[in-house]
């Protein structure tokens, strides 16, 4: 339900691309269970025009008559706009993944100025890897509150807009170690990498 | 005339009982019920110790005092989102040096169904009046006391206590629902006031009342045929069949509990 894994992006989870090359772009939606599956079709579309871009594009993917959807199935953008792709409550875990002609992306593998984010829902210690090639890893520390006290409350649900970054450039995560309040999201960007995943490292331990 | 008369007074009635009650052993039950506004599993199991035997003529054996030591296990489950109000995360929004300002969506939260295991163990001591009976089956007489009315038990305390124990435990239930943090206090009490010692009492009261409404004490159990050891040889043992028993409480110079047995070659 919010288990730390960019793999498979659920309702607590966000992920974002910044298109920065004019083009057409075609994705997919997939859950975990067809990965193994023959790739569907690309039935979603980016359109990306010349522009000065920095706007946010929105993506409510939902499950429909047993099948993922993207809302709006078509988007116009502008080079240098974000799209951001979040799923309603009822959502199986998914991926988003897509293709130009001159590149590909896939959100269970980060890459260059993609980012993910996760709301955490449990308090706890998370030590999170790549689970591609353990290239690089981090901690993030959930601290739980008094739900008693209500200048704890008052205070916590303030806090709960406030959001926490992490930039992954290479094999390095910026701050390694951060803490926050459960119900906060933590925003993880990627600077540079070739593929990378955000992942609970207690799910890929052997 | 009888052939044989046994009595026992006050003293041996006490020991009969000490008997009879190690003899029951522990009484389980398992079941469904409402607890307030929700329906529970439950398993109980009672045993029975202690207590005074009281002989009252004519046919009255008063139990004072009996300790019935029970343990009662439930588990309820609900849907959480039927307790608490919907909440939601707010939006949540950030620069990002090299992809820009992104903004999180508002989320909000679907509150799962939880299940709410709870046990409890205590006693509880009453007092009511027995009737002798006597019973021949399967070739075996036996002579029970059998309670005459359900007392009122007194579960009070042990409602009040159940309470603080379901609070306790939808408190380590609810803690490791994502997101319950900000209404965690707000559910817990939710659950426990919906319950309320009354719905305790409802559920307690109908599990462990059984268990004291059907009590049975076996004082004497004797095989209906009998053998009769030879006094000295070459006499033979002689067997004999037991043909009829009789129990009653009865008061002469004190007061005893009589058996009338009469039994034919």
């Amino acid at each position: 339900m919010s288990t730390l894994d960019s793999r498979s992006l659920t309702y607590v989870n966000t992920f974002g691309r910044r298109f920065g090359e004019p083009g057409e772009i075609r994705y997919r939606l997939v859950t975990a269970a067809v990965a193994c599956q023959p790739a569907p079709d690309l039935p979603f579309t980016i359109e990306v025009a010349r522009g000065e871009g920095g706007e946010q594009h929105d993506v409510t993917v939902r499950l429909r008559e047993d099948e993922l959807v993207a809302e709006p199935p078509k988007l116009s953008i502008a080079a240098g706009d974000l799209v951001l792709w979040h799923s309603v409550a009822s959502t199986p875990g998914y991926a988003v993944q897509g293709e130009s002609k001159e590149a590909r992306f896939d959100s269970s593998l980060l890459t260059s100025e993609t980012l993910y984010t996760h709301a955490f829902g449990v308090p706890g210690d998370y030590e999170w890897t790549d689970a591609a090639n353990r290239s690089v890893s981090g901690a993030v520390k959930v601290g739980s509150l008094d739900s008693g006290d209500p200048k704890q409350c008052r205070e916590w649900m303030e806090a709960l807009a406030r959001g926490t970054l992490v930039v992954i450039e290479g094999d390095r995560a910026d701050p390694p170690e951060v803490s926050v309040l459960a119900g906060q999201t933590v925003f993880f960007a990627v600077s540079a990498a070739e593929g990378i995943t955000i992942t609970d490292a207690r799910l890929i331990e052997t | 005339m009888p052939d044989v008369i046994a009595a026992v007074d006050e003293g041996g009635a006490n020991d009969l009982l000490q008997d009879a009650e190690a003899t029951l052993g522990t009484l389980s039950d398992s079941g469904s019920g409402s607890l307030g506004p929700f329906t529970a599993n439950w398993s109980a199991s009672a045993t029975f110790s202690g207590g005074t035997a009281d002989l009252i003529a004519p046919n009255t054996v008063r139990l004072t005092d009996v300790r019935m030591d029970y343990t009662v296990s439930f588990t309820f489950s609900f849907d959480l989102s039927s307790i608490i109000p919907d909440f939601c995360l707010p939006q949540v929004c950030l620069d990002i040096p090299f992809i820009g300002r992104v903004c999180t969506p508002k989320i909000c939260i679907n509150w799962p169904t939880v299940t709410i295991p709870v046990s409890h163990s205590s006693f509880v001591k009453f007092t009511a009046d027995f009737n002798p009976t006597v019973t021949l089956s399967g070739g075996v007489w036996k002579v029970d006391v059998v309670i005459a009315g359900v007392p009122s038990l007194q579960l009070g305390p042990a409602a009040a206590a159940i309470i603080l124990a379901i609070g306790a435990a939808a408190a380590l239930v609810l803690f490791a629902i994502p997101f319950i943090g900000p209404v965690l206090a707000i559910a817990v009490a939710a659950i426990t006031a919906a319950i309320g010692v009354a719905g305790v009492l409802g559920l307690l009261g109908p599990i462990l009342s059984p268990f004291v409404a059907g009590l049975r004490f076996t004082v004497y159990e004797q095989p209906q045929l009998f053998e009769i050891l030879p006094a000295a040889p070459p006499d033979a043992a002689v067997n004999v069949t037991l043909t009829a028993i009789t129990a009653a409480v009865v008061s002469t110079d004190e007061d005893e509990l009589v058996l009338n047995v009469d039994f034919s070659p």
